[in-house]
């Protein structure tokens, strides 16, 4: 029994004439020989658990027949990417096992098309990973929705942009749209800095033809050569442009690197890698009419607290840098990588950091924060190769009015720590010298 | 009796007699900071445009394949 497709059986197809099939069929996936009596032996438990590697079911729903299914990246022939992930539970044979990666199912074309699969892989998602979220099975989400379409919902013609976030945000989600064509160039820059952040975007491909709703859950493991490729970044602001001209200060952002990124697409297998610029590559050798799509809206499912979102995050600290304290020196270059993450991954990673200066380190864990911050690690381009950096920036997400430095929570760079003095909206300066650190990496799981 | 255990506080006060700390409350500081005021202000209203314009032209793309 598959409670996605028993859904679905109850809510459409037993409604039909054609007798269709309620039960169907689970494929478990174990990376070497298992027995049968493997699963009534109690000290084969560990191993089962080490062997297992995910799931696929098979619904009676022809020709779509792959239904919710969970696979573990470590049985990938090429897996040189980090991704978000989490722990989805199941049994065996009656024994409980989980798996660690990304949940995915092929759409069945008439109770949920690509668009009600992304919705459904983005919450299973964020169930399995958070409290705060629950699993929405594909009839809650058609329900979700009614009251926002002026048609009937099944069979399923799809959604517009607006309605998928409509149902993220029903959900429990705070929810953005950032479009191509208002946002231009800065648009694969954000998709990446989210991406970096450990935040699985809704992604809205099109061509002339094709409207296709999938998901960007990760990227490829950056190489030296493609940081040493990273061009100078070119701000679309010309006022922020031309001081950092007049300053010659070179700008590398680290969100500007030209690698593949990943997809949980419900056309293809799971974990698909393409670049950005070439998102339906993987359709083009079976289904030419994918040829040119491009990606021109994500959606970003963002914590419902996260007031300060990405561009104007991104806007404030490539402006604070250029303030005389932050210590850039004219004709210098920079590399910056902006992200978003937890307050408690983040001090759960510093606490243990000994490559952090040990009273920097103390001063930033003992300051109060909110339940998310944005960083901006800044490093070079050989620093970052070591993964290495030599400043930070951390900034309060819940702070969306950037006025007289609101959203600073501290800023450390060539021996200058600012940050608020205390009870005061007055800054400060100790001089107290960071060196290099080893870089945030906990946002995405790599499997290598 | 609680006792509150706190590194910041040592690391500050040895900073202060080190004469360490500065408030940055200087012409050009604050200057930095009105200049940053009106830049932030007008990223703000290209933000709000944006954001509106991608949520109108967002409810015309059907995704359906």
């Amino acid at each position: 029994m598959d409670k996605v497709y028993r859904d679905s059986y109850y809510s459409y197809f037993s409604s039909k004439n054609r007798q269709y099939k309620r039960d169907s069929i689970r494929i478990s996936i174990f990376k070497d020989v298992v027995s049968a009596n493997d699963f009534r032996d109690n000290t084969k438990r560990e191993e089962l658990l080490k062997k297992y590697m995910g799931f696929i079911v098979l619904r009676p729903t022809e020709p779509n027949l792959i239904g919710r299914s969970t696979i573990s990246p470590k049985i990938l022939k090429t897996k040189h990417f980090e991704i978000c992930t989490t722990n989805i539970r199941t049994t065996v044979n009656s024994i409980k096992l989980y798996i660690d990666g990304f949940p995915h199912s092929s759409q069945d074309a008439e109770t949920i098309s690509c668009a009600e699969t992304t919705i459904w892989s983005l919450m299973e998602y964020f169930s399995n990973r958070y409290a705060e979220y629950k699993s929405e099975l594909p009839s809650e989400i058609i329900q979700t929705l009614k009251r926002v379409s002026t048609e009937r919902q099944i069979p399923s013609k799809g959604l517009d942009i607006q309605q998928i976030s409509y149902a993220l945000r029903a959900f429990g989600l705070g929810t953005k749209i950032y479009s191509k064509t208002e946002y231009g160039v800065m648009f694969e820059n954000l998709l990446s800095c989210y991406i970096e952040s450990g935040i699985p975007l809704v992604i809205a491909m099109q061509n002339n033809t094709i409207g296709h709703a999938l998901l960007c859950i990760g990227h490829e493991l950056p190489t030296s050569d493609q940081i040493d490729v990273l061009t100078n970044k070119n701000f679309t602001n010309p006022r922020l442009q031309g001081k950092y001209n007049s300053r010659n200060i070179t700008v590398y952002d680290f969100n500007d690197l030209k690698e593949k990124y990943v997809f949980i697409d419900d056309n293809h297998p799971v974990y698909q890698t393409n670049f950005l610029e070439s998102p339906s590559a993987n359709y083009l050798p079976n289904y030419p009419g994918w040829a040119n799509c491009k990606i021109t809206y994500f959606i970003a499912p963002l914590y419902t607290k996260v007031y300060l979102e990405a561009f104007t995050a991104q806007n404030y600290i490539y402006q604070f840098l250029l303030t005389p304290r932050i210590n850039i020196n004219d004709n210098s270059e920079i590399l910056v990588k902006i992200f978003l993450t937890s307050n408690r991954s983040f001090k759960d990673w510093l606490a243990t950091n000994n490559s952090f200066n040990h009273d920097v380190r103390d001063l930033i864990l003992e300051t109060a924060m909110p339940k998310f911050i944005w960083v901006a690690e800044l490093s070079t381009k050989d620093l970052m190769k070591n993964r290495k950096a030599n400043g930070i920036i951390l900034l309060d997400a819940t702070e969306a009015n950037t006025m007289n430095n609101k959203p600073l929570i501290m800023a450390s760079h060539k021996g200058n720590y600012i940050s608020f003095a205390p009870n005061s909206t007055e800054l400060q300066k100790f001089a107290l010298p960071l060196g290099t650190f080893s870089v945030y990496q906990n946002n995405l799981k790599s499997f290598i | 009796m609680t006792e509150v255990i706190s590194n910041s506080d040592k690391i500050i006060q040895k900073l202060q007699e080190e004469g360490k700390i500065e408030s940055l409350d200087k012409k050009e500081d604050l200057d930095a900071i009105i200049e940053m005021n009106e830049e932030m202000e007008i990223v703000s209203r290209e933000y709000q445009v944006k954001d509106r314009n991608s949520q109108i032209s967002a409810s015309k793309v059907i995704l359906t394949d």
